[in-house]
């Protein structure tokens, strides 16, 4: 399974409007960073500034998600990581900014040695167990 | 078809980005999306490997500015005007300001060779790179310049290296010699650009 597909299975179609879904996620996942999406304080934005662990099982954000979308906020965004990672799942690590994302840069993470941190046009990849906080 | 070892001796540092498979230089070179006549291919997945750096001795930053200019696309022009007020087609400061000078960094290899393994018709392969003068990226700025091209017959098929390892991306379904690599989600067939033809792979630790 690619990124985009990853991403709008576990995370994606929970915040595309089911009249956009196409039977292509990297369309849908491209459709999705370029709407404007409800928070739940009222006002709409596009997904941009903040961050997302998706994982199969669950979804931590700092974006301001409807209730329904049943995404975590309880996660500091190193716990959220070392959570993913260390689960043994495959994950998906974003960090976006303000300018748009695109299907293209979402990567999943399969194996912590290769970790990559997605963002709009450019993915780092680091071993996570090479660091300081992974043992602890 | 024969497994082959195919040399690209290099005059001046090679900038190179992804896998740089040898199916995909090939089908770049001869503009085609197969070219199975050439190599051997199993279900997409051609037996050609990453390019290798042989006698690499550095690598070296190689910065590029792009000058952008804030214009409109002319075939963009009839879309914008019905939206704009008095057909004032203008470019604002907010848009301006994301023009100008574009920094670009590469990284390049100063080495003596790139080397590929694989299986296939070795010599109708080094016939159809035998015109090509530079590989890689920045190719206009002089990087990746070959002296030479030359062949010689291999042991590896293109899959699988000495030690068990990966030679290019591989699907982590496909991938039956075991061992402990990480993996990774990387394009595995042609064309490489395209999000769809990425999957978990298991790939080597260089290129």
């Amino acid at each position: 399974m690619n990124g985009p597909a990853f991403f709008m299975r576990h995370a994606g179609y929970r915040l595309l409007p089911a009249s956009f879904h196409s039977d292509d996620p990297v369309n849908d996942a491209d459709m999705l960073f370029g709407l404007s999406l409800p928070l739940h304080t009222g006002n709409t934005l596009r997904l941009s500034s903040c961050w997302m662990v998706v994982t199969p099982q669950w979804v931590a954000t700092s974006f301001k998600t409807l209730p329904e979308a049943g995404f975590r906020h309880d996660l500091s965004r190193p716990e959220a990581i070392r959570l993913a990672l260390k689960s043994g799942g495959p994950c998906l690590l974003l960090a976006l900014g303000k300018r748009t994302m695109a299907a293209r840069d979402l990567f999943v993470t399969y194996d912590p040695r290769a970790a990559r941190l997605c963002s709009e046009g450019e993915v780092k990849t680091f071993d996570a167990t090479q660091e300081k906080t992974w043992t602890s | 078809m024969d497994r082959f070892v195919l040399r690209a001796c290099l005059r001046t540092p090679l900038i190179r980005r992804g896998s740089f498979t040898l199916d995909a230089l090939l089908m770049a070179v001869l503009e085609t999306g197969d070219v199975s006549h050439l190599l051997r291919c199993d279900g997409d997945l051609y037996f050609a490997s990453s390019g290798f750096a042989v006698g690499a001795v550095a690598t070296q930053k190689a910065a590029f500015v792009a000058s952008m200019r804030p214009e409109h696309s002319p075939h963009w022009l009839d879309v914008l005007k019905p939206n704009t007020l008095n057909g004032d087609l203008r470019i604002g400061l907010a848009r301006q300001r994301e023009a100008g000078n574009i920094l670009n960094d590469y990284s390049a290899t100063v080495a003596e060779a790139i080397e590929w393994y694989a299986t296939g018709h070795a010599d109708a392969v080094v016939e159809a790179l035998r015109p090509v003068r530079f590989i890689g990226k920045r190719r206009a700025a002089g990087y990746g310049e070959v002296e030479r091209w030359e062949v010689e017959p291999g042991e590896l098929d293109g899959l699988v290296g000495f030690a068990g390892e990966p030679l290019r991306p591989v699907p982590t379904e496909r991938w039956t010699e075991g061992g402990d690599w990480i993996p990774v989600e990387a394009a595995w067939k042609a064309p490489y650009w395209d999000v769809r033809n990425r999957t978990r792979c298991y790939m080597p630790q260089e290129g």
